[in-house]
């Protein structure tokens, strides 16, 4: 067997500090704390509560952005116009941006002073600090997750498949969910699974534009929060789960990602 | 009858191709590759606009730019019943065979659509691969459950885009006999896109070059200057 090169080693090396950094506090997490104990907090009324707004927001988050970000997406990646560049950093811009830049976008929008928030009060309907508030803001910083994922699903398919099913006729509409959506299944899970994870793990636009009330909009990572200072052992056990649940979810993400069906190579 | 005659000015590419195939007949288009024969498919098939002309079938206008007292006609793919085979085949990779063949008929219900699928992949000996997957079929089985597919629509005109490139010698001639027959029996009139001068011969079929984007007499052996 050759010996490492020089290189190969300081690669090595790099890959044991990112892993030392990353997984370190993840792991602090699941050993900080005896497992009973853990358990115990976790079966406090606020704690179950807590995951069970953080489990339903972005649960309805993500069938929102599935349901208006695919089509869209899907449009996107399948036609040319002026500005498609502006209009894909646009829908990406949420990714990036500050949490408190996007809780102060949501606020200026839908707030009560905000650019909606005269015809949303006429209607009687007022945003922030409701649950509406939480599916809102999960839904804007997450929804790019799936929008993206679905834009690289949808323009890696082989546009001879797109055609063929037009040919042998298709409706437009009929191409999109009986040929594209099929093959792009892989990429479009994914898409939906790391927008779930990232909404789960949401915190500043949440608490700025939907606030911290308990039962109401305090999701799991705000209730993670509102413990560190009284009860560090809660919040430990809410963590864990937080953990253990984006954990599984980005793993869900990669097998998802490994199914090649439908990309240009197939015949 | 197929009647084409259209303009088509794409990038660097610019065609000006006159065709009239009549029924039963094969047309075959030979030329190099990057001359803008599969732009002629595209056209043909409504996957892409062409500058100007007009694409009639039968009765039936395809494509026609407005005139006076007349509105511009540009009928989708699917509205143009044509058959349409390419390169690879092109089959729906989620899909069986059987269900790729059915995806192109419309208006049978769903029972009745599996056994009119599978009656098509029978005709051309598949009817022991109706349950396979693309993947898991030859190049000659998937060229022949294209044709099945493209059949399948009732089509009035047939348009093959190098059908058989892909193919071994003893597969290929089994599929030009597959596509003959069909034509012979549905007195479509067709045009086959091949590089492949034998082609021709074995269909028994007109040959055009498409040479500095116009079709016309192929060149003999000893070239001489008359295309268009």
């Amino acid at each position: 067997m050759r010996r490492p090169t020089g290189f190969a080693v300081l690669c090595g090396a790099a890959l044991a500090v990112v892993l030392l950094l990353l997984a370190l506090p993840v792991v602090a997490i699941l050993v900080d704390t005896a497992p009973a104990a853990l358990w115990a907090s976790l079966r406090t009324r606020e704690s179950l509560t807590a995951l069970g707004i953080s489990f339903a927001g972005a649960g309805t988050a993500v069938a929102l952005v599935v349901l208006l970000g695919t089509p869209a997406a899907y449009l996107l990646a399948t036609t040319r116009f002026p500005g498609r560049t502006a209009v894909v950093t646009l829908l990406e811009l949420p990714m990036v941006l500050p949490p408190a830049v996007a809780g102060i976008g949501l606020l200026a929008a839908f707030g009560p002073q905000g650019l909606f928030g005269g015809p949303l009060a006429d209607a009687g309907i007022s945003l922030p600090f409701t649950f509406a508030a939480v599916v809102i803001a999960l839904a804007f910083v997450a929804g790019p997750f799936h929008l993206r994922q679905a834009h690289s699903a949808f323009a890696a398919l082989d546009p001879a498949l797109l055609d063929a099913a037009r040919t042998s006729g298709a409706r437009e509409s009929g191409v999109f969910l009986r040929v594209a959506v099929p093959l792009a299944a892989g990429g479009l899970g994914a898409g939906a699974t790391l927008t779930f994870a990232r909404a789960l793990g949401e915190f500043g636009a949440t608490l700025m534009f939907a606030g911290s009330l308990a039962a109401v909009t305090r999701t799991a990572s705000l209730e993670v929060y509102a413990r560190f200072g009284t009860d560090f052992p809660g919040a430990l056990a809410l963590s864990a789960v937080l953990v253990a649940v984006s954990a599984a979810l980005l793993l869900v993400a990669r097998i998802m990602l490994g199914r090649p069906e439908g990309l240009r190579a197939a015949g | 009858m197929l009647r084409v005659d259209v303009r088509v000015e794409r990038h660097a590419l610019a065609l000006d191709v006159a065709l009239e195939v009549g029924p039963g007949e094969i047309v075959v288009i030979s030329g190099p590759s990057g001359a803008g024969k599969s732009t002629i498919v595209r056209a043909i098939a409504g996957l892409l606009r062409p500058t100007a002309g007009t694409v009639r079938c039968g009765e039936r206008t395809w494509f026609a730019p407005a005139g006076p007292g007349r509105r511009a006609v540009d009928l989708r793919p699917r509205d143009r019943r044509i058959g349409l085979v390419v390169q690879e085949g092109a089959l729906l990779p989620h899909l069986s065979a059987w269900r790729n063949v059915a995806f192109a008929i419309d208006g049978l219900p769903r029972a009745e659509r599996r056994a009119a699928s599978i009656d098509r992949l029978d005709r051309l000996g598949l009817a022991a691969r109706v349950d396979a997957k693309p993947a898991q079929l030859s190049g000659g089985e998937r060229q022949r459950v294209a044709l099945a597919r493209a059949l399948a629509r009732r089509p009035a005109a047939l348009v093959l885009d190098e059908p058989f490139s892909a193919l071994d010698a003893a597969t290929r001639s089994r599929a030009i006999d597959a596509v003959a027959a069909a034509v012979r029996d549905q007195r479509l009139p067709t045009v086959i896109v091949s590089h492949d001068a034998g082609d021709a011969e074995r269909l028994g079929a007109r040959t055009l070059a498409l040479r500095d984007g116009r079709l016309g007499a192929p060149e003999p052996v000893q070239s001489s200057k008359d295309g268009a």
